[in-house]
């Protein structure tokens, strides 16, 4: 069972827009839990670019690529130090995943990056995976990680994709690639996990070629 | 023999390093080697010294961009690992886990010296995709005219060539060509370049200014490395050449005192100084 986890901003931050340490060790116990049921989980995550811009002490995140670049470069560093701080806490190792879309199109990054993501779940790490702003520009004009979490769970074949929803009930909208399968509610999730294993949640496999990333957002509601 | 006639070149090799004082940008690699322990453990000590100086550097007015290597070895140190792996998908699971650890801990002891710092993996593509090298470019313009030492590694998790040939000794020479920066200093295991391998020859003597590489040079370098580290001289001079294409002098010294660095910029003689003085070539 391979989950990837979409992580947005407000999964990680409080109204203060910091990050928030109860809600990253919440995601951080649940994942942890998840990987020690024998489930591989690996995490998408955006928050870089927003840790960037206040650890550089900008009033608001800066609108030039150049300088969002800079700024992911600063706070990608601090994005993977605060999960490595609350894994710790449930003695789960992490690792830094950073791609660019050629790994969809060059076959031998293709295979290098599932190579590395494989491994790392078969020896039980979580990767923290994020777009590599440093080079690539077009996901920072897209500003959301859709693509890259449609691109990992390709890479992966991951059976199941985990997103936030910010819903008064907080919700995790769980999807076969971009079948929508159920809602859940955290504590639930293990549940389903065990549902989809067993065999008795029936979902949509037949997936020909990739993933609709368009239906995707709009049916998590990402059109904004 | 090339080296007797350099002997008797002191003034001018010395003149060569004190026009070093002159630099406002560079680029330092450090290997596997300086950083940790030949157990392949970290050496924090090293570490904050390293950092240490970097940022007093910097401090001092001179813009300056880090190429560290070691995230395979601190990947293995964390999961137990006796020695370098040898299966590839290994070993870019443990630079990938490692990676993390590695630029941590360098945040934190540059963060006591109150200097920022940025982290920007970068793959050979920077050579030949045009979009990918100008993003890079002004990704690493962007944080040094904004004060921030970028630190630069390769990105192992989606490139190969690297992890299996030799170190970050080419890329650090990319990255000086890039940044426009006017020196690249290579902190080796060893004092510099030497006539022969010192390890084996007790004549070798070092090398302390390079004009030009020559066969004979090429010819003296032959691979050296410990058990972490895959990095020789071939390689160093391999980078020397890149740089020399892009007008960037370079430096190999021993990196087991980062202060070295600052003798460096002091233009002390301290190693061997790649300098492409004119005069003395062809």
């Amino acid at each position: 069972m391979k989950i990837v986890f979409k992580v947005e901003i407000e999964t990680l931050f409080g109204e203060d827009r910091k990050i928030s340490p109860g809600k990253l060790e919440h995601l951080a116990m649940i994942c942890a839990s998840l990987q020690n049921s024998g489930a591989r989980v690996m995490i998408v995550s955006s928050g870089a670019i927003a840790l960037g811009t206040a650890r550089l002490g900008f009033a608001s995140e800066p609108s030039g690529i150049t300088a969002q670049q800079a700024a992911a470069a600063v706070g990608q560093v601090e994005l993977i130090k605060e999960y490595q701080k609350f894994f710790d806490d449930f003695d789960q190792t992490v690792a830094q995943i950073l791609l660019t879309k050629d790994v969809v199109d060059n076959p031998v990054r293709n295979l290098n990056a599932t190579n590395t993501l494989v491994r790392l779940m078969d020896r039980g790490i979580i990767s923290l995976i994020n777009e590599n702003d440093s080079v690539s520009t077009n996901d920072i004009i897209l500003n959301d990680n859709y693509p890259l979490v449609l691109i990992v769970t390709s890479l992966t074949g991951a059976d199941m994709i985990v997103v936030n929803t910010y819903t008064e009930n907080n919700y995790l909208l769980l999807f076969r690639n971009s079948s929508l399968i159920r809602e859940a509610t955290a504590e639930e999730l293990l549940d389903v996990t065990e549902e989809i294993k067993k065999g008795k949640l029936l979902i949509d496999q037949d997936i020909n070629g990739f993933p609709d990333f368009q239906h995707f957002r709009e049916m998590t509601g990402a059109n904004k | 023999m090339a080296i007797d006639r350099r002997a008797a070149d002191n003034k001018g090799i010395m003149e060569s390093w004190k026009q070093l004082v002159n630099c406002k940008k560079i680029v330092v690699k450090v290997g596997t080697s300086s950083l940790s322990y030949p157990n392949g453990r970290l050496n924090y000590q090293r570490m904050a010294k390293l950092s240490e100086v970097l940022a007093g550097i910097q401090k001092s007015g001179i813009k300056t961009i880090l190429v560290s290597s070691g995230a395979i070895a601190v990947g293995a140190g964390r999961l137990g690992f006796g020695s370098r792996p040898t299966d590839l998908a290994d070993k870019q699971a443990l630079a990938a886990i490692g990676q993390a650890e590695l630029i941590r801990i360098y945040q934190k002891f540059f963060e006591a010296r109150e200097q920022q710092v940025a982290q920007v993996l970068l793959t050979k593509d920077i050579l030949v995709n045009r979009e990918r090298r100008i993003n890079a470019c002004n990704t690493l313009n962007e944080l040094v005219s904004m004060d921030i030492i970028p630190i630069i590694n390769e990105n192992d998790t989606v490139a190969t060539d690297e992890i299996e040939f030799g170190d970050n000794d080419s890329l650090s020479a990319h990255v000086a060509g890039l940044a426009g920066a006017e020196l690249l200093i290579l902190m080796s295991d060893i004092d510099g370049l030497f006539s022969a391998d010192p390890r084996k020859d007790p004549e070798a003597q070092i090398i302390p200014e390079v004009f030009e590489i020559t066969g004979e040079l090429e010819k003296s370098a032959t691979g050296a490395g410990s058990g972490f580290g895959t990095g020789g001289m071939a390689t160093k001079i391999a980078a020397s050449r890149i740089c020399r294409d892009a007008a960037v002098k370079v430096v190999i010294a021993n990196g087991s005192n980062p202060e070295i660095l600052r003798d460096i910029l002091a233009g002390k003689v301290s190693g061997t100084l790649f300098s492409w003085r004119k005069e003395h070539q062809k």
